[in-house]
């Protein structure tokens, strides 16, 4: 991921923003782009939708910048923003769901990266590869179909793995119901996945 | 903890335990539940193992156009706005017309102050100078419409303005008109008199000293005009600037919607032979709009002119719409697909495709040719999931594509390609092999020297022969 290959402080870039030297955004879009992107789609469980999510998370980060006190993290806040983007985005739009698999031509590039990858992998025999395939779907087709609240617990802690006082800044929920929300999550998942999940 | 918990309890503190989140105290006692509860260890080797799944799915980089797509949209916001965390540009033209109309007040007041002054005070003077008996009354020898004095060219009995109110050059401001007649006739009042002091103020030097404060109310006035004159001339010029760059965009993108219905910038012929003998033909419909709506079109123009995977890109998005809305499962033939193309004269996306469809072993096959795009594509969706196979990555320009009929039942596509520049390079992809199951293999034959023009003829066999495929330069 980019995050590690860029050096920059936030709020070193942000006071820059600030100043006026827009150039300065710049690097936070390269440095939280995928995670950003990452998080739209599996909150929105739509790729096309996630880029357009992304887009406006950062614009409105961009243009709210002078709200941003600096009391949590830039990333923080920006998770924030996208998370609240995203789950309107789910509530408002009521899309069908792409879940990955019945993909749509736009999808296949990525797809075929993930299959080279996947394939390109020597340790893996094409039946278990396929297997485990089977088993990401079914993860994932069960995580978009938690309600909005349980979802976006379980993608910021399991997923995006932020700690749970995270959690609770980014959805503006205490600490408590982040927990509660993430068992009940799990549980849904767990009752869903007993057929697969083996020993 | 306060107290044993209860099994629900229990299983909630499991999550936190995986995590790694429970305080000392919740850990102990959810440790010794492990311990004594075969159920309750159960659940936790369970939701371990879905946390294990969860984390499994990974992730993926945004696509390469993002970041361009989000600064161009940034620059732009911030071109029609003061900058970020501003807001809109809106603000700006308010504030300015805050300042204008602030200064326009300040303006009339100060004109409204002195033509009021001299109106009254000029009355009180007439009374004083009829009482004395020595002269006219003030308001005749001021012509506040044509500059004009009294019959002795002087305007007697006028007391000084004090000259620092004046200004350096004895006058108080830029404007000409009455204003200006008022200022001369002070300034020959300050000449030709002193100021007379006296402990109690009388009408005289009350009217001096409103006249005074008029005047100085009005240089303040016209600084603060042309302050904001300054301002909104700045402004101005802003607003141009971004009005420019605006319609420069706008004109683009208008070029590029509208460009399906006056101007080929997006087109795609297509012919289509199906295996029960019929014929199709038609038109892509990916318009321009289309193009630009998702962004392939002008996320990356550099990336256009055949930078990397764009052309690609560029090549999917024509027979895309053609096949998945023209051809069905079980349809067997040729699909050729020649894009005309000149989107802002990108020649990289002049690109002619030729694509076969073949049912084989109940799978729909595409194999397709991009002659500038430098690829060979197979696409094979079975059971409704598609997959894509780039099997040759880099094959130089081709000029020439020719695809031959194909076999009943065999899966076979002969291209003969004359290519010009620079290196040709196959090599066999393993990918494409495992994804195909067997073959098709396109091995490695070297390169062919820059600048040749050699014919080549691939011949991809049978994809269940797992002999490869031949490729005769």
């Amino acid at each position: 991921m980019a995050d590690t290959a860029i050096p920059f402080d936030d709020a070193v870039l942000v006071r820059q923003c600030l100043t006026g030297d827009l150039t300065a955004f710049e690097p936070l879009v390269v440095k939280y782009q995928d995670r950003i992107y990452n998080l739209c789609w599996r909150l929105c469980g739509d790729r096309l939708a996630a880029e357009d999510l992304t887009q406006e998370a950062f614009l409105k980060a961009f243009e709210s910048l002078g709200q941003f006190r600096g009391l949590s993290g830039f990333y923080t806040w920006l998770y924030r923003i996208a998370t609240n983007l995203a789950i309107s985005y789910r509530r408002n739009e009521r899309r069908q769901i792409n879940t990955g698999m019945e993909c749509r031509w736009e999808d296949m590039p990525s797809q075929a990266a993930r299959l080279h990858r996947s394939i390109a992998g020597d340790t893996d025999q094409p039946g278990e590869a396929c297997e485990r395939n089977e088993v990401r779907h079914l993860v994932w087709q069960t995580i978009q179909e938690l309600d909005d609240e349980q979802r976006a617990v379980v993608v910021l802690r399991d997923m995006e793995g932020l700690e749970y006082a995270e959690i609770a800044e980014v959805l503006a929920v205490p600490a408590g119901t982040v927990k509660s929300r993430l068992h009940r999550a799990r549980m849904t998942i767990r009752e869903k996945l007993l057929p697969v999940l083996g020993p | 903890m306060a107290g044993k918990p209860d099994r629900t309890e229990l299983e909630r503190l499991l999550s936190a335990y995986i995590d790694g989140a429970c305080s000392d105290a919740e850990r102990q006692v959810v440790e010794a539940a492990l311990k004594g509860d075969a159920s309750l260890k159960a659940l936790h080797a369970e939701l371990t193992r879905v946390v294990d799944c969860v984390r499994s799915i990974g992730e993926e980089p945004a696509p390469g156009h993002l970041r361009e797509r989000i600064v161009s949209q940034m620059e732009r916001r911030a071109l029609l706005s003061d900058g970020p965390g501003r807001g809109n540009g809106s603000r700006t033209a308010g504030r300015l017309v805050m300042v204008a109309s602030a200064a326009v007040l300040v303006m009339a007041a100060g004109v409204g102050w002195l033509a009021y002054s001299i109106h009254m005070s000029g009355r009180e003077r007439a009374a004083l100078l009829a009482d004395k008996g020595q002269g006219r009354p003030v308001h005749e020898g001021l012509d506040l419409s044509g500059g004009k004095t009294g019959a002795d060219g002087k305007p007697a009995g006028l007391h000084a303005v004090p000259q620092q109110a004046l200004g350096t050059d004895g006058r108080a401001g830029q404007t000409g008109g009455p204003e200006r007649v008022v200022e001369e006739k002070l300034a020959e009042a300050a000449v030709a008199e002193e100021p007379t002091a006296g402990p109690v103020a009388t009408p005289d030097e009350a009217y001096r000293q409103a006249t005074a404060e008029a005047l100085v109310a009005r240089q303040v006035a016209a600084r603060e005009i042309e302050a904001a004159e300054a301002a909104a001339q700045r402004a101005a010029e802003r607003v141009a600037l971004a009005e420019a760059a605006a319609r420069q965009a706008e004109a683009v993108r208008a070029a590029m919607r509208s460009a399906p219905t006056s101007e080929p910038v997006f087109e795609a012929e297509m012919r289509m032979a199906r295996g029960d003998g019929s014929a199709a033909m038609g038109k892509s419909d990916t318009s321009a709009a289309q193009a630009v709506e998702s962004g392939n079109l002008i996320a990356a123009p550099a990336a256009m002119a055949g930078r990397g995977g764009e052309p690609r890109r560029l090549l999917h998005h024509v027979p895309s719409v053609a096949m998945m809305s023209t051809v069905g499962e079980g349809h067997v033939g040729a699909l050729e697909v020649r894009a005309i193309t000149n989107p802002l004269d990108r020649p990289a996306v002049a690109a002619d495709a030729q694509m076969a469809v073949r049912e084989v072993g109940g799978r729909l096959v595409y194999l397709g040719f991009g002659a500038r795009s430098s690829t060979i594509l197979a696409v094979v969706p079975a059971e409704k999931r598609l997959l894509l196979a780039e099997l040759v990555t880099r094959i130089g320009t081709v000029r020439e594509v020719t695809l031959h009929e194909l076999a009943a039942d065999t899966m076979s596509l002969e291209i003969e390609a004359v290519l010009t520049e620079p290196a040709v390079l196959w090599y066999p992809d393993p990918w494409s092999a495992n994804l195909f199951g067997h073959g098709p293999h396109v091995d490695t034959v070297g390169t062919i020297e820059q600048g040749r023009d050699v014919p080549i003829r691939i011949v991809i066999r049978d994809m269940n022969d797992n002999s490869g495929a031949t490729t005769q330069p």
